[in-house]
């Protein structure tokens, strides 16, 4: 006799995750029918309210998308915008903001591993109570996000909604002893950046979940592993120029969730940290490069699990890069004024950068008067919705094959989605349907 | 699910739940991450705060409720109504739940069906939404902690307030009067820009004018029938700004308030 009664797992809202989001799993046996990730968080609409408005305030808007990555949105839109007013950032200002935004990615990386990944993996409910036992831990956490928070907040005013990122450059420059108190201060910090990789060496990734997917990450310019750049490389050998971002990947309504879903030539597609490093670790140097050689079984490119183990070898690399970055800008930082625009006919600008969480692509239209006609968004969150489903689903059907309890089975799919580190209020905001 | 803390004193510390209705995450960030969490963490009994612990439910009482977000979904009025009903004191918590954020800014010149149409076009989700609304909008609000986020300082401001027993007071002058203690320059005068300052709630030490930024407005603007605003704000128009466009950007971060208008006629209509 066969159990016909379809049953379900039904997580109302995942804890320790940017935004909110429930899981739903329905299966009949072993037969997995549906697995969502259902996104609760109202949507904001952005692109719309942001239509009509002079573009210096739409900038000091869109970092209000999420708070995780407000730098993140905040440099890729201003950067969007000057390429809508055909004007580029000095030498100088690309500099200042590239250290702006590791600060951001060291601070979310700090910030899941720390306090929303690893309390999973020790088997406590939340960092506090794990800091009880583990006080060294919390130790790191809070020195790891301090930094990052610390260089968002000198150069950009405070770490969450940055008002001192403008189109042009900056209101007030950082001092050079401001720069040479953070370089101090990255240098101290370089062991500790490795004592996240260090918990999560003894859990190895679980196999169950593991599925074959495509990648996607910018190519970074400089050769040297970074967020800026402006062609996009896929895992199947396929690439495209950032300003084509629109015609290469296609959005979805979807009707559990405000969030759209993406594909790339049909096919789902995921962004990250994992996918920085499979594509382009080999220009990683010093110590992460070694470190991702000396734990390549870690970094499988086909489970999610992983994105945790490359957000720990990326927070390595960002102090250090960071530091050569402070460093430098300690001796060289000299005065400069904002480059000025002038308003010409109405045009669009591109930019998309590597957000801690995987691509970020802002399209900016502006007119004559400087004011916004068209914005459109899309969020990494958003662009691997489709495959955490898939994971969500392959995972549940092995877990049943061999008679796991549902309540495991629900641990266990949380973990999952926190791999991700997904940015649900990223996610729900969402780009036009033309 | 929930912890068991055997402690004797559990009983006494003060309940306190953290919930987020639509927001970008940022006010619960910051309290989060304040630099004494550790030691909030041990002298409150977080009850509820997703965000950071799974030890959390919507559906238990608190002492204290710190409410992020706007109402913008038939779920969010759902959870604000429930959450108000499970509070002793409820904490509107940011620009978004205070004012209903930037979310808001189209208010009274979008529909929500136009607003919408603009980003999922004729595409249908199965959730139902709504225009974004601050929480005030449904139920009643005890005490609100401006920002866009709140500043550190002031959410530990709150919650030492709460932990004595005592209550907080809200700040009731303009941003103007923290530029002149910092001792900056005033850039409305001397570099033209729209600086929101004087008609924005102090709080935050003038942030942005310290980085030679204009004040955005995040922190709402100064309360009604105290201060209402620094005679800063009728330099708007002397130096060519108009009415419409410092309503819009008031709006960013007010597009609910009621006294807008009355605040904008005050700005400009007395100055020949
Ligand atoms: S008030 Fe600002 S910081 Fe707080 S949730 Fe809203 S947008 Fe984010
Ligand atoms: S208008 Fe702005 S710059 Fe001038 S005093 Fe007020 S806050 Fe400061
Ligand atoms: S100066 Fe204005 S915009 Fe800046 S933090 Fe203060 S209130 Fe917010």
């Amino acid at each position: 006799m066969t159990d016909k009664i379809v049953q379900s797992i039904d997580i109302d809202h995942v804890a320790r995750i940017e935004g909110k989001a429930g899981i739903e799993v329905h299966f009949d046996g072993a037969d997995v029918k549906i697995a969502h990730v259902n996104i609760f968080e109202g949507p904001r609409f952005f692109e719309a309210i942001t239509v009509g408005r002079p573009v210096e305030e739409a900038v000091a808007v869109f970092p209000r998308v999420c708070s995780f990555c407000a730098a993140a949105h905040k440099i890729t839109a201003v950067l969007a915008a000057e390429n809508a007013l055909r004007i580029e950032p000095t030498e100088q200002t690309t500099k200042i903001r590239e250290l702006c935004y590791l600060g951001d990615h060291i601070e979310s990386h700090a910030l899941h591993l720390f306090f929303l990944a690893l309390p999973d993996f020790l088997g406590f409910p939340d960092a506090f109570s794990m800091g009880k036992v583990h006080k060294d831990l919390i130790k790191t956490a809070i020195a790891l996000k301090d930094i990052g928070a610390d260089i968002q907040t000198v150069i950009g005013s405070r770490y969450i909604h940055q008002e001192n990122v403008l189109i042009g450059g900056f209101g007030r420059l950082p001092s050079r002893r401001n720069m040479e108190g953070l370089a101090t201060r990255l240098k101290g910090l370089f062991n500790m950046a490795e004592d996240a990789l260090e918990v999560l060496v003894s859990f190895p990734n679980w196999s169950e979940v593991e599925g074959e997917r495509l990648h996607l990450a910018l190519r970074p310019v400089g050769e040297e592993y970074g967020v800026f750049g402006d062609t996009v490389e896929a895992t199947d050998g396929t690439k495209f120029k950032t300003h084509a971002y629109r015609m290469r990947i296609q959005e979805l309504v979807i009707p559990h969730s405000f969030a759209k879903h993406s594909r790339y030539q049909d096919r789902t597609f995921v962004t990250g940290a994992l996918s920085r490093v499979t594509l382009f670790g080999d220009l990683l140097s010093g110590r992460s490069k070694e470190l991702v050689e000396m734990y390549s079984d870690f970094l499988d490119p086909n489970n999610p699990l992983a994105n945790n183990f490359a957000q720990a070898v990326e927070l390595v690399h960002w102090i250090r890069r960071a530091h050569t970055i402070a460093f430098d800008l300690a001796k060289s930082m000299r005065d400069e004024s904002r480059v000025e625009y002038k308003l010409g006919k109405e045009q669009s600008g591109v930019a998309v950068t590597e957000a801690p969480r995987g691509m970020l692509a802002y399209t900016i239209r502006v007119d004559s008067k400087g004011v916004i006609t068209k914005s459109d968004i899309i969020t990494p969150t958003a662009m691997f919705l489709p495959v955490m489903e898939e994971d969500l689903k392959r995972l549940t059907a092995a877990l049943l094959n061999v008679g796991t309890e549902k309540e495991e089975i629900a641990q266990k799919l949380q973990t999952v989605v926190r791999s991700y580190d997904p940015c649900v209020s990223c996610s729900v905001h969402i780009t036009d349907v033309e | 699910m929930i912890k068991e803390d055997t402690r004797a004193d559990v009983r006494e510390r003060p309940r306190i739940g953290v919930y987020a209705l639509t927001s970008c995450y940022g006010c619960q960030l910051m309290m989060a991450t304040v630099s004494d969490i550790l030691e909030v963490a041990n002298v409150f009994d977080i009850r509820c705060f997703y965000m950071v612990s799974s030890a959390s439910t919507m559906d238990e009482e608190v002492d204290i409720a710190f409410v992020e977000g706007s109402v913008s979904t038939e779920k969010d009025l759902k959870e604000i109504l429930e959450i108000r009903k499970n509070c002793k004191t409820l904490v509107a918590m940011g620009a978004c739940a205070v004012h209903g954020g930037v979310q808001s800014w189209a208010e009274g010149n979008l529909s929500y069906d136009e607003i919408y149409e603009e980003v999922y076009g004729d595409d249908k989700i199965d959730m139902p939404g709504l225009q974004a609304a601050p929480i005030s909008q449904y139920v009643h609000v005890d005490y609100s902690l401006p920002g866009c986020p709140p500043e550190e300082d002031e959410i530990m401001y709150f919650l030492t307030t709460f932990l004595v027993g005592s209550f907080p007071e809200q700040k009731d002058y303009p941003v103007c009067a923290e530029c002149r203690t910092t001792g900056n320059p005033c850039i409305l005068i001397e570099s033209n820009v729209p600086c929101l300052g004087s008609v924005t709630t102090a709080g935050c030490g003038a942030r942005c004018i310290t980085f030679n930024v204009p004040c955005i407005g995040c922190r709402g603007p100064v309360p009604h029938n105290t201060a209402w605003f620094d005679a800063l704000a009728t330099v708007f128009k002397k130096r060519g700004f108009t009415e419409e466009f410092v309503r819009a950007r008031l709006k960013i971060f007010a597009a609910h308030n009621k006294n807008l208008d009355k605040m904008l006629k005050k700005a400009f209509g007395g100055d020949k």
